[in-house]
């Protein structure tokens, strides 16, 4: 039996292409009741989420006829012909697709490397797929250890630490500064759309009220609408200034429009309580002075960003030490499955000791008609406690060298000498 | 008896090396809040039996230990662990045990090295409880002065990354400058007025037991260094509630006077060990 995996990515095809081949959630069920009648002994997940499309399956076939059935599958989900997308799709058998999936799982081939998303989605594909009754032993142990593996990334490593982008890098800032936001006031000047996205995280993370600030006083009412915060003309600021623990700059001034003054003033008001000011506007809105002030914290786009490439480059220089877990966990994975080849050869020479520990027992038992209920329960479980200790050392040393490739012949040897059948 | 005392006390200094390899660790290698939660145990438990140590060697001998400097050391020990793992009962400020641990480590190594042999001889007896009732709360006060400028080092650490605009590596494990603030802000909150009840209590028995003191024990570099403390504290409290000593400042200022005290004890050791109340009035 194969472990096989044929999908497309970010890295191997445009959005377009990608979009075509996507399998929202709601087809999902259908589509895994197809896989399961293409594989009817195995098992299959499929894997679609807006960077990648991967369907992965276990049957008794070899790699060549998985992929080829998977490829007809995409072809006739997505209404396309192969040809379409066959120069976009990978495809990777046994190892290979066991490092591809404990890989994407653990966020080392996403678009963000380390980013903390896909994880989640490769566990929903999972239940999906077990909700359809879609997943044998050999895929539900694999996607298993891929969580288990990813865990072990993000732990081992410093592969998730830090955002890279300049509206979360902002928010993890605001969080270095003040750990909880619940109750912090966020001041937003302007209405430009970084901005935006920083308020929105913001305000994702708790923030509970909003000012927005703005030339336009019809402006500032819709963006603080949206949010249920507070509007006001430019012209009023200066008084309020003081109220914000955050301030999201994004105006379209060609001068400054804050300056050390207004922010030493707004530090007397608030009795020194911290301000970050996170000025996203170009050209800037905050004199770059006010960072001199003890407790404000002024970050402009190139420093957002400068810390944004910075967690990006900490993240990648990372990416050794966790591809080398992920090679460690393949091989032990491959292990695993090697020794799943054993099992019927282990039980069917366990099976095989018992029956003839069975039979002789029956003999004996009949020799002895006057023994009591309570002898005869001592003899029987006097022959299994035999016939366990006889196996004890061989299965463990079974289980042992299963593991290996080249156990093939010690599994045929068994076979031979216990007569147990090649379907057993 | 004995035995039972060096066990405490040794358990003590190896739960709290182990401790503060832990919390190392954590800042040093990959986050993981495991390490954190195994050093938080091992410094409650080298609390425990630090108190423990104390509590046996009052009951061997029936006096309160506190005139041996190993008494002094580890009651004073006692008190910055158990101020570092109550501060750090939270997850938000876990992180800073790799603060406090590891100089509570480095104490617990000094006192075992050097002022073990006193754990099993008897301690001095204090000519009364008001003397007792002074000499205990001043150890605490600096005790709780101590983790104030371990914190102030975090929290200058932190502020400094900020505005550097570095916040990659240790800057994202510590907890945040709030948190900090707070922290700062606790113990200078607790220290303060323990303190003053430390030097309310001293000047009581001075002013009683004037007969056994010299005419110039005000000049003793200690009450020097007390006056001092309780100027720095009353600012630092007082500032800081008012929102004048916020931050950094007040960070720096807990830093500072920290580096003044070492240096003022490092002084003591070397130069005046020989000087003390009684010296001076015989």
């Amino acid at each position: 039996m194969s472990i096989a995996v044929t999908g497309l990515n970010h890295h191997t095809s445009a959005i377009e292409l990608r979009e075509r081949l996507t399998l929202p959630s709601e087809r999902l069920p259908a589509a895994l009741h197809q896989l399961r009648r293409r594989f009817p002994e195995g098992g299959a997940v499929i894997l679609s989420t807006c960077n990648r499309v991967e369907v992965y399956a276990h049957a008794e076939l070899p790699p060549d006829r998985i992929h080829a059935e998977l490829r007809a599958f995409l072809a006739e989900w997505s209404g396309m012909a192969e040809s379409a997308f066959a120069e976009a799709l990978y495809e990777h058998h046994d190892r290979a697709a066991v490092s591809h999936l404990f890989k994407v799982a653990a966020s080392l081939d996403s678009m963000v490397v380390g980013e903390g998303q896909i994880l989640g989605q490769v566990h929903d594909a999972y239940l999906a797929a077990q909700a359809e009754e879609a997943v044998d032993k050999v895929l539900g142990v694999l996607f298993q250890r891929a969580f288990k593996v990813a865990k072990d990334v993000r732990t081992r490593t410093r592969i998730g630490e830090g955002h890279v982008s300049v509206a979360s890098v902002a928010v993890d800032l605001a969080v270095s500064i003040f750990s909880d936001l619940a109750d912090k006031t966020v001041l937003v000047l302007g209405s430009g759309e970084t901005g935006e996205l920083a308020l929105k995280s913001l305000v994702d993370r708790g923030v509970s009220k909003v000012i927005v600030a703005n030339r336009t006083r019809q402006h500032a009412e819709t963006l603080a609408q949206r949010f249920r915060g507070e509007a006001l003309g430019l012209d009023a600021l200066a008084t309020r200034l003081h109220e914000a623990d955050i301030v999201i700059s994004s105006t379209a001034s060609e001068t400054p429009i804050l300056f050390w003054e207004d922010f030493y003033l707004a530090l007397k008001r608030r009795n020194n309580a911290p301000i970050f000011v996170i000025d996203i506007a170009v050209p800037r809105d905050i004199d770059a002075g006010v960072n001199t002030l003890d407790n404000v914290y002024l970050y402009d786009i190139d420093d957002l960003q400068q810390v944004a490439e910075e967690n990006m480059a900490a993240r990648r220089s990372e990416l050794a030490r966790a591809i080398e877990i992920v090679e460690h966990q393949a091989d032990q994975f491959m292990r695993w499955r090697q020794a799943l080849h054993a099992e019927p050869a282990i039980v069917g020479m366990s099976q095989e000791l018992h029956a003839i520990a069975a039979r002789e027992l029956e003999k004996t038992l009949q020799k002895l008609p006057d023994l009591t209920e309570k002898q005869r329960a001592e003899v029987e479980y006097l022959s299994r406690r035999i016939v366990n200790n006889i196996l004890q050392r061989p299965l463990t040393q079974l289980k042992k060298e299963a593991a290996h490739e080249d156990a093939g012949r010690l599994v045929h040897l068994i076979r031979r000498l216990f007569g147990i059948e090649e379907g057993a | 008896m004995s035995i039972a005392i060096f066990a405490a006390f040794f358990g003590a200094v190896v739960l709290v090396c182990a401790a503060a390899a832990l919390s190392l660790a954590y800042l040093v290698f990959a986050r993981n809040d495991r390490l954190l939660v195994g050093a938080w145990s091992l410094g409650l438990g080298a609390c425990l039996l630090l108190g423990l140590a104390g509590v046996l060697r009052a009951a061997a001998w029936g006096k309160v230990p506190l005139t041996e400097p190993i008494d002094f050391i580890n009651l004073f020990l006692f008190t910055v662990a158990m101020a570092a793992v109550g501060l750090t009962r939270s997850g938000r400020t876990r992180a800073l045990l790799a603060f406090y641990l590891p100089p509570v480590a480095l104490l617990a190594l000094l006192a075992a090295a050097y002022a073990v042999p006193d754990l099993g001889s008897a301690p001095k007896a204090l000519p009364n409880t008001l003397l007792i009732a002074h000499v205990t709360p001043a150890i605490l006060a600096y005790g709780l002065f101590f983790t104030a400028s371990l914190t102030s080092i975090a929290y200058v650490f932190q502020a400094r990354r900020l505005k550097q605009r570095n916040t990659a590596g240790l800057f994202q494990k510590l907890p945040s400058l709030e948190n900090l603030d707070r922290t700062l802000y606790t113990l200078i909150g607790l220290g303060y007025p323990v303190f003053v009840v430390t030097l309310t209590l001293g000047l009581v028995w001075a002013y009683l037991d004037r007969a056994l003191l010299s005419p110039t024990w005000w000049l003793s570099p200690k009450i020097f260094v007390s006056a001092c403390m309780v100027v720095f504290y009353a600012c630092a409290f007082h500032g800081r509630q008012l929102g004048r000593l916020r931050g950094p400042k007040l960070a720096y200022t807990l830093f500072v006077f920290g580096a003044f005290l070492a240096v003022y004890l490092v002084l003591k050791t070397i130069a005046f060990s020989e000087y003390n109340f009684w010296v001076a009035a015989q």
